[in-house]
């Protein structure tokens, strides 16, 4: 559902942020984005979504070629980007509805979805309060909310489950779970070992922009003879060779 | 000390618009800045110069010839530093009040060991450093005006130049004395809602009433004549509001040293004062502030009630009209701004008294004379020209999308469709507020149904035209790292350089017909005629260039 074939992204001219990188997240797949601070994984999902513009190489997203046909791509991505502090002085309700009719969710659709996720994201009460009023870990649930709310085949999360409550976190797990048996594909950037691990099909582990590693967790363990997930990552990271 | 200069240094270039890496770019801005500093600047700069200038050489007139007050001479000068010290608190107090209070680093800053005071003092010093550098520049004009007619030496030069560099401090200490008070003892301003607008739009019709009201209605000779005697209630106010003002004039044109020691004082003490209050109560005004979040409540049944599916342009036009309306910052600043322009024009009329000029064209119009017919004709123009740009909706469409700006990139929904929403809520507004004028002149003037017509139809066109040349200069470069919303427009060259463009354009096209008027013989007609296919023409320009080079430009920028 995405594929990625020698993508390279170079920021002022100098920067090889992302470098010459191919992957692909098959349906039915939740796959987890590795890497150090700074190793190329928001500029990827940010490659992917259109947000950045890459130099060289192919993207599709569901069959769409994201430079070529940017809308038919970018409707059937669900993001969660970095940042949850977006149109603050919108009120909840008027977010998720502003989402729903850029995605053209019909209006039955998006009330079922609006209840279905606000309760099990605990935000029933407040949708008529303005999001400016909301918790760090509230705005996040709200993007995750508005991400979701028109269904989309891909979900590209930039680190979820940062700010989100255990009770929240555990539930967008079981969504990423539930998301990827239905055939869709999951990818997701995360620093914590312990949910790639739980949660992920395959994981990519990126590297001052260069992929160092994909494929499954216990095909890692294998080759490096340890049970540790962190021991692997650290000896990854500052030892493997990048060249 | 050290803190004290690393934290100035940190808040002023928090604030600072980043340059573009593009040597295009960068070139392209600087072309801008030569074009903004020789035909606004040099001219404004000259123009406040000889204003004051002229007017202390009539008040010495007056003076030598009915042995007034010899230390009247200053007054002139008094008046105009003390209007510049009014319209300091007027934008000073917004700006004050969201870099103490609002912006994105107080959370961050507040937990370090950083005493209050220090904290507070850096704060105002990069508000006085980045919002007076304008303010510096008409004071230096108003005291070079002086100084040049005026027998200057050494001492006054030096004073002079004290004193331009000074004399905001006051003004600003005011600000933040008010910000601090309303912060810390009432719940006026809670999460930077309305009521921060309120306040400020109360302080501008205060100071709009009491100029008003103080301003007499006499002619030009005749306000001199009063400005000689030294009977101008206003600046009699303005001594107690602003007794630095009088003390700083007092010594320049008197070479009182002791004047001077006293407008020193005055300004240490106030300082001093401030600051002591900031070490009091700022801390538990800053913790007001995030104890106020309230929820409202309400059953998800009943909000989805009213939930349907809309047109996705309509709703996208909502969301940038709603993100405008309830942002304080916005709201003042795009919004509230237009409602100055009446006041403008109010003040200009009852300034010039009896010999007054707006009356005499007035009347002009009404008896159909050519000169009437065409200076309001000119001034529609102009005015709808400025008002569009000096808003800033359009040249900060995208820079107030700050760090949420990858929303406009990965949403699915074209950049044509986007720009020209951002557009549409300009002209919305822009002409909106035009138009409304344009009924109230119209009526005034008596107009006829085809010049009413005519002139709608060239405010439409300016404001089309001159949105679409906001947005255009937007995309090159937009301010989009900003701490609080303010950010996003103070210091924003997009919106300064679409003023100024805006002014250059007003001003030749307003020469130019008056010119061929007058001098060529032209009818008004054909100008008319010729002024509203430019517009036309220059819209659809505009338009074409923004949807082919301003997508590419937002195509390219990347945070």
């Amino acid at each position: 559902m995405i594929k990625v074939k020698n993508v390279t992204k170079v920021f002022n001219e100098t920067n090889k942020a992302v470098d010459n990188i191919s992957f692909e997240v098959n349906p039915g797949e939740i796959v987890g984005f590795i890497g150090p601070n700074g190793s190329g994984k928001t500029t990827t999902l940010k490659l992917l979504t259109g947000i950045y513009q890459k130099d060289s190489g192919e993207i599709t997203v569901a069959g769409y070629d994201i430079d070529k046909q940017p809308l038919e791509a970018k409707r059937n991505i669900g993001y969660i980007s970095d940042s949850p502090d977006m149109f603050l002085r919108l009120k909840g309700i008027e977010f998720l509805n502003l989402i729903a009719d850029i995605y053209e969710v019909s209006t039955t659709k998006r009330k079922e979805r609006i209840k279905e996720l606000t309760k099990a994201f605990g935000l029933e009460d407040i949708l008529e309060s303005e999001m400016i009023s909301y918790s760090h870990g509230m705005r996040q649930k709200m993007m995750v909310i508005a991400a979701l709310i028109h269904e989309p085949d891909v979900w590209i999360l930039d680190e979820p489950l940062i700010g989100l409550d255990p009770e929240s976190a555990h539930g967008l797990k079981e969504m990423m779970k539930e998301h990827a048996k239905k055939g869709h594909a999951v990818l997701f950037s995360t620093h914590v070992l312990e949910v790639a691990e739980k949660l992920c099909d395959r994981v990519i582990i990126i590297k001052e922009g260069k992929i160092i590693y994909q494929g499954t967790l216990k095909e890692l363990k294998k080759k490096y003879s340890k049970t540790d997930l962190e021991d692997i990552f650290l000896r990854m990271v500052q030892y493997e060779d990048v060249r | 000390m050290k803190m004290y200069a690393k934290l100035v240094r940190t808040f002023l270039l928090s604030g600072e618009m980043p340059k573009s890496e593009k040597k295009n770019k960068v070139k392209f801005y600087i072309t801008l800045g030569i074009i903004a500093t020789v035909f606004i600047f040099i001219p404004c700069f000259l123009l406040m110069a000889f204003l004051v200038g002229t007017a202390t050489v009539g008040i010495k007139e007056e003076i030598l010839s009915n042995s007034l007050y010899a230390a009247n001479i200053g007054n002139g000068l008094l008046l105009v530093i003390q209007f510049i010290c009014i319209f300091s608190m007027i934008f000073g107090f917004n700006i004050i009040l969201n870099t103490f209070y609002f912006s994105g680093d107080i959370e961050h800053i507040l937990p370090l060991p950083i005493k209050p005071r220090i904290l507070i003092s850096s704060k105002f010093m990069s508000v006085l450093i980045s919002e007076s550098i304008m303010e510096f520049l008409f004071l230096l004009a108003a005291f070079l005006g002086f100084l040049i007619v005026t027998d200057f030496n050494i001492l006054t030069v030096i004073i002079s130049i004290i004193g331009v560099l000074t004399l905001p401090i006051l003004p600003l200490v005011y600000c933040g004395i008010i910000a601090l008070l309303i912060m810390r003892f009432t719940k006026l301003i809670k999460n930077k809602n309305n009521a921060l607008t309120l306040v400020l739009l109360g302080i501008v019709v205060i100071i709009g009433i009491v100029a008003i009201g103080y301003v007499n209605n006499d002619s030009i000779t005749e306000f001199v004549k009063m400005l000689a005697s030294g009977q101008i209630k206003f600046i009699d106010i303005m001594n107690y509001v602003f007794p630095s003002t009088y003390f700083l004039v007092k010594a320049i044109s008197e070479m009182s040293i002791g004047a001077f020691l006293i407008y020193l004082l005055i300004n240490g003490l106030a300082y001093i004062i401030f600051m002591a209050l900031a070490d009091k109560i700022y801390i538990n005004g800053v913790k007001r502030i995030s104890n106020n979040a309230v929820h409202q409540k309400r059953s998800i049944s009943k909000v989805l009630a009213n939930t349907k599916k809309n047109n996705y342009k309509v709703t996208y036009l909502k969301k940038e009209l709603k993100l405008l309306t309830r942002t304080p910052s916005f709201f003042s600043n795009c919004i509230l701004s237009n409602l100055l322009w009446p006041i403008i024009i109010i003040l200009i009329y009852l300034i010039q008294g009896q010999d007054n000029v707006i009356v005499e064209f007035v009347n002009h119009y009404k008896e159909q004379e050519a000169l009437g017919l065409l200076v309001v004709f000119i001034s529609v123009f102009v005015i709808s020209a400025i008002l569009t740009t000096a808003n800033s909706i359009a040249s900060s469409s995208i820079s107030r999308e700050g760090k949420h700006f990858p929303f406009m990139k990965y949403i699915p929904m074209d950049y044509k469709t986007q720009l020209n929403i951002k557009a549409l809520v300009s002209i919305i507004i822009s002409f909106g507020f035009n138009f409304i004028y344009l009924l109230i002149i119209s009526y005034y003037l008596k107009a006829t149904f085809i010049d009413f017509m005519v002139f709608s139809l060239i405010t439409l066109l300016s404001s089309i035209f001159f949105t679409y040349l906001g947005i255009y200069l937007d995309t090159i470069n937009p301010k989009l790292i900003w701490e609080d919303e303010l950010n996003a427009l103070r210091g924003n060259e997009n919106t300064f350089f679409s003023m100024a463009i805006s002014m250059i354009i007003a001003a030749v096209l307003s020469g130019g017909i008056y010119y061929l008027n007058k001098v060529v013989l032209i009818p008004l007609v054909i100008l008319k005629i010729v002024l509203i296919s430019l517009l036309l023409i220059g819209s659809v320009l505009m338009y074409c260039k923004v949807m082919n080079k301003g997508i590419k430009n937002i195509t390219e920028v990347e945070i």
